[in-house]
């Protein structure tokens, strides 16, 4: 434009505004004529006009805004002044809030240089500051080799917080690996220490979120240092940082390039995003490259990254096969350390590391020639092939003994029924990867190679922004994308796109089947997900618009076997039987054998027969479900695996324990080759297996495998979930067996908890785990609380299952034995011949359990007098235990120091200490620690002794238990203090008699 | 931008150019002052340090037969060359070195935007100036050197009005050289 141009505008422009508003077209016509561009120009510029406002606005803020950065920018240098102790020599950086400078004490008492941080004039805002102070307080609980230790803190002359942090000297970490030319080894220690620097803030339970290079300091000595606690945040409260709070939802700060993308993304950050930062790290030194691929191209790049979750490209890759880095070559990287990384740097948080500790170990396993535990993905996770099934077959301790403890137990199976078949998926996942390629003309943006899904998840935001104005596709894409995220295991994600769908279904439409079947799969996602309430509902309502429908009894069988798993999850188990023969009969009328869903529907009656005890009807259901899968799929199949398991907890159920182990290897094997690393159905079987090694009473066996699936349980179904109840449950008795019984009352307790949040304190598995909690409470001492706990059960399980029920008689003997030891064995008899009785009504007792419960009552009668009832009763215990298939020697060993003690009442002395000497052989010194069964059978033995008046010989075995009790069960318990009162009368007796002989 | 003063009265380029300089310095060493005396400053009024640029600096304007006019243009036009010099050191600096965003403040969530925000009105400044160096003067004045249009009025020798019309027009073009207008659209 030129001058005489902008006249001419200018003009007319002006006389614009000379007219009223109504006048001014007319005005433009005749001040432009033909000259169209003047025109245009002159109403762009009146249009501009209108936002006149926006300038005024704007222009102002602008200017302090800049004026104020130039103003603190212009902060004259601090060298030479007093800041607290400190005299500064020298500025060494400045950020957006604070000056960092070199420092040394006035008083040079000692040599310190410190790296003095100070906030900036003007940063003083409450949320600043707040921060400022939060890194101080964070730094103050951070005392670590490895991490820069902070030193002082205070404010300086004009009000502004400062505080003081060690100085290190040195250089930055790829400087310093680079200078050095560090060896793999090397760089992999320098990496060892900074996961224990982190390791170490975990614990506190600070996350540092800010892991890059610039933050890693090495000395000349090869000491590491990790600084900047900037960003770092609290995990789970602590301190209370209220400025921050109310600053949530405001963008993190964050460095791209290395940020992770939950923080990219705002979303919630964890120890594992800086799992993702050590990721970066390694990437980084060993393969010159950044994970990110990311030198300095801005936030919208990194955003686009984040969104995809993409994981970089392999580093042996990156590295490229001319180029070596000191001794790093790619042939070193490719496999291990190659999925090490990767491993680490997972888009999604929960497929990386769990903790910063199994990164290292790995690390560390990768240098001692170890195999790693990272491994690549499998085809199967890529392609999203892969059902979230979490069904977890349960091991249910029932009452333990005094002394003995052998935890009777009830194993329970859950089985599956897949809705939708891993092939439909899959095939429905590739036609939207066509979709969505054709969608975008460019193909993937940037080229990428993206999972399958990567692109469904970028599909589904953008189906939300595209659809928005054609409801009936996104209802009918919101379906599709729900299911599939539904077998991917993504329940969340599968409820929202499922109730959004059905939120948009055409009103018209609202009976036809479509709308049936979508609502059938929001009930199966949100059963899923747990929530078995509305699942319920949404079900039944599915099944009334399929019945409507007619001709559609399959679909029909499909929603009532749903309400059958449903009911069974509830513990309802009549209705759900009744749901699933239904179910069942429906399907084999509509359906032609063999075919998934009618063996889906047999395995999940198989697992409602194994919840109620039935396990001959379950084991042979569950093997008609196994051969029709295999007919269908062949071995490697996730259904195969999954019938598998259910076989080995039926065998387990039934005492075939051995045959159990094959079982559940099978399908770990299965599941080990076609699952990711995390999922619930691996947890399950390994859940299971170490069920069978506790069983097998290998406990060190099942103990780590416990753990292996409870961490695995926690990463994937989250805190609040029914089968991480179970496998609490499970874990509990594991502790019980191995006399951890403050241990296993933390469990049982927590799976409690779980059973409260589901809305079923009352569930049966739930009173299985207050059964248990309160067995380990008698057995660390707590009698009161367990006698409570027992009472409460009881009742709960009477209310339930009526007076003529398994459970039941289990509950009462377990209350009989905690009344006894509390002194109150008058009423501990009542229960147990009640207890008794109701056994005699009963089929299908184990052996053992009738066993168990028949010596706790004849030590009972024993002890409220009736010692011919008592050794009737002990004699029938014993009896029944010899005729067992496997005898269990410590059972056999708690029944012989029963009747020992019970003879001994009866002023059987000969025979007593014959059966005294049996258990004392029958349970040698054990654990120094933990073990007490010892002591006990030498305090029967000693009180034997006693009644056959050798004194010395009694008052020694006494003495003896009585110290290892005092030192393994506590002066205070039940144990010990019997122990002691036997001891007593004898300490009296020996001193007199020593009076006597002296004055003899 | 362009340096160069509008010649308005006959005094020789090179004091015009010393009193500039007198002038940027005279900023910073205001701006520092002002600092140490109040400690933390919450807003910096840019106004308030163009007025006392002005007296400060009044004897010599005044020793050189400068006319007021001219020597507020020279002030407020210090002032714009010292936020411009500065927003082109933090942007220059973000271009160069690391990104840096770890210490990105809550409450000015983005520092370099602004910078860029800076430098974009002054290049349209300049551009309107090259068309019309009377209601560039208008902007400079109002928005740099704080004056009032009244004021610029008065110092111009014309009348309000026509300075009004003048701010509006410039204020236009530079509502549609920033993409302002969009802006609007969008909302």
């Amino acid at each position: 434009m030129d001058t005489a141009r902008w006249l001419r505008i200018s003009a007319v422009f002006d006389a614009a505004f000379e007219v009223p508003e109504a006048e001014r077209e007319a005005l433009l016509d005749e001040r432009c004529g033909d000259d169209g561009e003047l025109r245009r120009s002159v109403q762009s510029l009146l249009h501009a006009d209108a936002a006149g406002g926006l300038l005024d606005q704007r222009v102002p803020k602008l200017r302090s805004a800049v004026a104020a950065d130039w103003a603190y920018q212009d902060e004259a240098s601090p060298a030479g002044s007093i800041i607290g102790c400190w005299h500064v020599l020298r500025e060494l950086g400045r950020g957006g809030m604070a000056v960092v400078m070199l420092a040394e004490r006035i008083d040079g008492q000692f040599e310190q240089r410190v790296a003095l941080k100070l906030i900036k004039r003007g940063m003083d805002s409450e949320a600043v500051l707040a921060r400022f102070l939060r890194e101080r307080q964070i730094l103050a609980r951070l005392s670590h080799p490895n991490i820069a230790r902070l030193l002082d803190g205070g404010l300086s002359l004009d009000g502004r917080p400062y505080f003081a942090l060690e100085y290190v000297e040195g250089a930055q970490i790829l400087v310093y690996c680079e200078a050095h030319s560090l060896s793999l080894r090397a760089r992999l220690d320098c990496v060892l220490q900074i996961c224990a620097a982190l390791q170490f803030a975990h614990r506190q339970l600070v996350v540092h979120l800010d892991i890059k290079p610039s933050n890693v300091i090495v000395t000349e000595h090869g000491e590491v240092k990790l600084l900047d606690f900037g960003i770092a945040k609290l995990l789970g409260g602590g301190l209370t940082e209220p400025g921050l709070q109310t600053h949530a939802h405001l963008p993190r700060p964050l460095t791209p390039g290395y940020a992770a993308p939950e923080q990219v993304l705002g979303e919630p950050v964890s120890t594992a995003t800086d799992v993702y930062g050590v990721g970066c790290l390694l990437y980084e030194l060993l393969t010159g490259r950044r994970a990110s691929g990311l030198q300095d191209r801005g936030n919208q790049e990194h955003a686009r990254r984040a969104l995809s979750r993409d994981t970089p490209s392999m580093p042996s890759q990156a590295l490229g096969t001319s180029r070596t880095i000191a001794d790093i070559s790619a042939r070193r990287l490719r496999g291990d350390l190659d999925n090490i990384i990767l491993k680490a740097l997972k888009g999604e948080p929960e497929r990386r590391y769990p903790t910063i500790e199994a990164l290292a170990e790995d690390l560390r396993r990768y240098l001692g020639g170890q195999p790693v535990s990272a491994r690549r993905d499998t085809v199967h996770y890529r392609t999203g092939k892969f059902i979230a099934r979490n069904r977890l077959s349960v091991a249910l301790g029932a009452a333990g003994l005094v002394g003995l403890l052998a935890t009777t137990t009830i194993a329970l199976t859950q089985a599956h029924s897949a809705r939708i078949h891993a092939s439909r998926a899959q095939a429905v996942t590739h036609y939207l990867i066509d979709v969505f390629r054709v969608a975008d003309p460019k193909g993937v943006p940037g080229g990428l190679r993206l999972s399958a899904r990567e692109v469904l998840d970028v599909g589904a935001k953008r189906m939300q922004r595209q659809l928005v104005d054609q409801p009936e596709l996104e209802a009918s894409f919101s379906a599709v994308l729900g299911t599939i995220y539904q077998n991917l295991g993504d329940n969340e994600r599968a409820v929202a796109l499922l109730q959004r769908s059905l939120a948009l279904h055409p009103l018209a439409e609202r009976h036809e089947s479509s709308h049936a079947d979508t609502l059938a799969l929001l009930a199966r996602a949100q059963y899923e997900k747990g929530d078995y309430a509305v699942a319920a509902i949404n079900s039944a309502q599915a099944q009334a618009e399929h019945g409507s429908g007619g001709q559609l009894s399959a679909l029909v069988a499909q929603d009532l076997a749903l309400q059958g798993e449903i009911a069974r999850r509830q513990g309802e188990f009549s209705a759900g039987e009744v749901l699933l023969k239904k179910a069942i009969s429906m399907s084999r009328a509509s359906l032609k054998a063999p075919d998934a869903q009618i063996a889906s529907q047999l395995n999940e009656l198989a697992a409602l027969y194994g919840d109620m005890g039935r396990i001959e009807q379950a084991t042979v259901l569950t093997e008609q479900s196994l051969s029709m899968f295999r007919a269908l799929y062949g071995e490697d199949h996730l259904d195969v695996a999954e019938n598998l398991v259910n076989l080995g907890v039926f065998r387990m159920q039934t005492e075939h324990l051995a045959q159990a182990l094959p079982a559940f290897d099978q399908a770990i094997t299965i599941y080990r080759r076609i699952l990711p690393n995390d999922h619930p159905l691996l947890a399950l079987a390994l859940a299971n297996e170490a069920r069978a090694f506790d069983r097998l009473k290998r406990y060190q066996d099942a103990d780590p495998l416990y753990r292996e699936a409870l961490a695995m349980q926690r990463r994937v179904l989250g805190s609040q979930h029914p089968d991480l109840a179970t496998t609490l449950n499970n874990l509990a008795v594991l502790r019980m067996h191995l006399d951890d019984f403050l241990g296993s009352a933390q469990f049982s307790r927590e799976a409690m908890a779980i059973w409260a949040s589901q809305g079923k304190p009352e569930h049966p598995f739930a009173l299985i785990s207050k059964a248990h909690l309160a067995a380990a409470l008698r057995e660390s001492g707590d009698l009161a609380q367990a006698e409570r706990l027992s009472r409460e059960v009881l009742a709960s399980r009477r209310q339930q299952f009526g007076e003529r029920n398994r459970a039941v008689a289990v509950s009462l003997d377990d209350l009989g034995t905690v009344l006894r030891l509390s002194g109150h064995a008058d009423q501990a008899v009542i229960q147990q011949r009640l207890a008794q009785a109701m056994r005699q009504s009963l089929i299908d007792i184990p052996p053992q359990e009738a066993a168990a419960g028949r010596i706790q009552y004849a030590l009972s009668e024993s002890a409220a007098g009736d010692q011919q009832n008592a050794i009737l009763e002990i004699e029938a215990g014993i009896a029944g235990l010899t005729t067992m298939k496997s005898l269990d020697s410590q059972q056999l060993a708690d029944a012989y120091l029963a009747k020992a003690r019970i003879e001994l009442a009866q002023q059987d002395i000969p025979g007593g200490c014959a059966l005294a000497r049996q258990a004392l052989a029958l349970r040698p010194a054990d654990d120094e620690q933990t073990g007490w069964r010892h002591a006990e059978a030498q305090s029967v033995y000693g009180e034997c002794l006693a009644a056959r008046q050798q004194f010395g010989a009694a008052r020694y075995q006494l003495q003896a238990a009585l110290s290892k009790l005092q030192h393994v069960r506590g002066a205070d318990h039940w144990m010990t203090r019997k122990v002691r009162s036997a001891l007593y009368p004898l300490q009296k007796l020996t001193r007199s008699s020593q009076i006597k002989g002296r004055l003899a | 931008m362009t340096t160069e003063a509008p010649s308005q009265s006959p005094v020789a380029a090179e004091s015009t150019q010393r009193l500039f300089e007198l002038a940027y310095q005279e900023l910073h060493r205001i701006a520092q002052h002002q600092r140490r005396r109040v400690g933390a400053l919450v807003t910096l009024n840019t106004t308030a340090l163009v007025h006392e640029v002005y007296l400060k600096l009044s004897p010599y304007s005044q020793s050189q037969k400068l006319d007021r006019a001219h020597f507020l243009a020279l002030t407020a036009r210090a002032m714009r060359q010292v936020l411009i010099d500065h927003s082109r050191s933090r942007v220059c600096l973000k271009r160069g070195g690391e990104v840096v965003f770890t210490e990105v403040n809550e409450n000015h969530p983005d520092a370099t935007g602004d910078m860029a925000d800076m430098l974009a009105l002054d290049q349209s400044l300049n551009e309107l100036t090259e068309l019309d160096a009377r209601a560039g003067q208008v902007v400079e004045w109002h928005v740099f050197g704080g004056l009032r249009l009244e004021e610029i009025a008065d110092l111009q020798g014309i009348t309000v009005r026509t300075t009004y019309r003048d701010w509006r027009r410039a204020r236009a073009f530079l509502v549609q050289r920033l993409g302002l207008t969009n802006r609007v659209a969008q909302q």
